[in-house]
């Protein structure tokens, strides 16, 4: 097992854990204080005379009958609006909790961006950027015209929908980005002007010698622009 | 003259709109920072999104980009002047309280990692991710190099994998910028993807701070600064994040008109122009601006609230109508499906069956989401009472289940390889409703008193 993905798997899991058990212990610290309250509630040295006091008071408030006015129809009791009203107690729990579980979550996804942006990719790259593919093909721009059509030929073709090799498709649109404005016109050999973009120089003569073109100039290893013969 | 028009239009234009969406007066620091926020992204939607009209209408001009930059500045100077100041509106989930400073000390420290994130990945690589040189900055070099002939960008001769279909609001701000400063610099790229990530951290943290008070504030904007793929998507240029921007911005402020007791109708007319400004963004756009409006038919049953939702996407629809029956790109969707594949596909249970499975795998993708996206689901079902209860998480909460429905049948209906279209798109699809969900889930937290549900009804 690698060590990365000892530490995308393990570390997340310990945190998830750490989390779970902080949770539950959380909820069960709220259960045994509920217990223990509901449990108390009658009992120490008020709780005789509070028993008492009770049942002395619902004996003076029994009703007595009394004659009362006939019904009368009233407005109606409006619609109850719950928006003031308080959510449950696990509710409020939670609502009290998610700004520590929130800052847990963050505190895991930032130790994994930086794990990989500042410890997995070297920070001294940095300083010494690569250079951007657009540069290695700037060339490319004094050999085509500005606007129009170009051919375009590689010995590992784009696969169709379906396919996921992306590699010949990747190449392709790096010169489609590199040349634009000019429209590259995939597997057409009979343009007036044809890109061959090879996976090494051999592969590039066989190509060109398969396709009966000839190399106009050279771009970067693999690239050449070529006319047809 | 091009670029001061240009810096104009963007303000004026998008202080017009967010004066439009924000009516009352500000109500503190969050509200006035939401609407400086709002105005950046109203105003870059509203640049671009003119550019494309005043290209297909008038061509390639200076004269005309500087005419339609002036229009767009005019248009906003006016929004400016009608406005009426009411006072701030009550929401009825408004909390008043005072975030603990640990809170706001791991919040600025995302912040910073999100920032420095972003530095890195652009130095690193400089072109950007994969689609942002595929397609948005490449479409970007076609319009500012093609002048007069833009439309050889979306050629059906040019190969299909450049997806000359795609909305091009992205590459319409990058272009203009190519334009005026008269570079090709991957500064510009990178640096309109930094606006668009942070301004997306700020609508969800400052949206939250005005509905629900700070703290649950700061927990939605440490939810998307403290996403992994959040800032290497952003720094990768591609669109999702500009799209993310809108969605939220379209999110927080239907959230608000639902939560606010008047039931204001501008603040939803935006959210319909800011959810179009996402479909001119990508494809994609269409259907969190599809899914909103349905979400407000069907929670709040108010055939209004949605009509005037549809209505502020009109004019951004009208442009996208335009583009697509005028310029008629090829669609790979359309190119590679006869009807019978899409029945094929449509019957094809394994089919449904992997899209659920690779589903439920990516919730658990430490390596894009951390634990955010499993902590969301289980945070989901906890809450679940208060997210169909409270109308306005409820609308943002079935709209991102829509969303995520509709993106679920595209995946099985649509023609590559399902495995391979899923991984290479999933993460992004996730960023871009994140915002949105976050917006939802936290607001459906009962932070104080506020809630309308009770857990234990």
């Amino acid at each position: 097992m690698s060590l990365d993905l000892l530490l995308d798997l393990g570390l997340p899991g310990i945190v998830f854990l750490a989390l779970c058990i902080w949770l539950v212990r959380r909820v069960v610290r709220a259960a045994l204080t509920e217990r223990d309250l509901e449990r108390d509630r009658l009992q120490g040295g008020l709780a005789e005379e509070l028993r008492t006091a009770r049942a002395r008071a619902q004996a003076a408030q029994r009703p007595r009958p009394t004659p009362v006015e006939a019904a009368t129809p009233r407005d109606p009791v409006p619609a109850a609006d719950g928006r003031g009203a308080n959510p449950a107690r696990s509710m409020r729990a939670l609502a009290r909790s998610v700004p520590a579980i929130a800052a847990s979550l963050a505190v895991v996804g930032l130790s994994r961006s930086v794990y990989v942006h500042f410890v997995a990719e070297r920070p001294s790259d940095l300083l010494r950027p690569r250079q951007a593919f657009n540069e290695e093909l700037r060339p490319l721009a004094t050999l085509l015209p500005a606007r129009g059509e170009v051919g375009y030929v590689t010995d590992e073709a784009i696969q169709s929908p379906g396919g996921e090799w992306q590699g010949p498709k990747q190449r392709f649109l790096q010169v489609q980005y590199a040349v634009a404005p000019v429209v590259l016109r995939y597997d057409e050999d009979r343009a007036p002007l044809v890109l061959v973009n090879a996976t090494s120089e051999k592969s590039l003569n066989e190509l060109v010698a398969r396709r009966g073109l000839i190399v106009v100039a050279r771009v970067t290893s693999g690239l050449a622009v070529a006319r047809p013969k | 003259m091009n670029a001061l028009s240009a810096v104009a239009a963007i303000v004026l234009g998008g202080a017009g709109l967010a004066a439009a969406a924000f009516p009352e007066r500000a109500s503190g620091v969050c509200d006035r920072v939401l609407r400086a926020i709002a105005a950046v992204v109203f105003g870059l939607g509203a640049w671009s999104a003119g550019y494309a009209a005043s290209l297909l209408a008038f061509g390639a001009g200076e004269s005309v980009r500087v005419v339609k930059d002036l229009a767009i500045a005019l248009c906003g100077f006016a929004l400016i002047a009608v406005r009426r100041r009411p006072a701030p509106p009550q929401v009825s989930g408004e909390v008043d309280d005072e975030a603990p400073r640990w809170l706001i000390g791991v919040f600025a420290v995302a912040c910073a990692v999100f920032c420095l994130v972003f530095v890195e990945h652009s130095i690193r690589a400089p072109e950007g991710g994969f689609d942002a040189w595929m397609l948005w900055n490449s479409r970007a070099r076609f319009l500012a190099r093609a002048g007069d002939d833009f439309r050889v960008a979306f050629s059906p001769r040019l190969l299909f994998w450049t997806h000359q279909d795609y909305p091009w609001l992205l590459p319409g701000l990058v272009a203009q910028w190519f334009l005026i400063t008269r570079t090709e610099s991957p500064a510009i790229p990178a640096a309109v993807g930094l606006v668009f990530g942070a301004a997306t951290i700020a609508v969800v943290t400052c949206s939250l701070a005005r509905l629900r008070g700070a703290r649950a504030a700061l927990v939605g904007g440490l939810a998307v600064a403290s996403l992994p793929c959040f800032a290497a998507i952003g720094a990768s240029q591609q669109a999702d994040i500009p799209l993310a921007a809108f969605v939220a911005l379209a999110a927080a402020l239907v959230a608000m008109a639902v939560d606010d007791r008047r039931k204001p109708l501008r603040p939803l007319l935006l959210a319909g122009f800011a959810a179009g400004l996402g479909a001119w963004t990508k494809n994609d756009g269409l259907v969190y601006l599809i899914s909103i409006a349905a979400a407000l038919l069907l929670r709040l049953r108010d055939v209004r609230a949605a009509a005037i939702f549809a209505l502020g996407s009109v004019p951004v629809l009208a442009l996208l109508c335009a583009f697509k029956l005028g310029l008629s790109p090829p669609n790979d969707f359309l190119l590679f499906t006869t009807r019978a594949d899409l029945v094929a596909r449509f019957v094809d249970a394994r089919r449904w069956v992997e899209v659920i499975r690779l589903t439920l795998r990516q919730a658990v993708y430490f390596q894009d989401f951390a634990l955010w996206a499993a902590a969301a689901a289980v945070l989901g079902v906890i809450i679940r009472r208060n997210l169909r209860a409270d109308p306005a998480p409820s609308v943002l909460g079935l709209s991102v289940l829509l969303a995520l429905g509709c993106f679920g049948a595209i995946y099985v209906l649509q023609p590559h390889s399902l495995k391979w279209m899923f991984w290479s798109s999933a993460s992004r699809l996730f960023v871009q409703m994140w915002p949105a969900a976050v917006v939802a889930l936290v607001a459906a937290v009962p932070w104080k008193g506020a809630a309308i549900e009770l857990e234990d009804r």
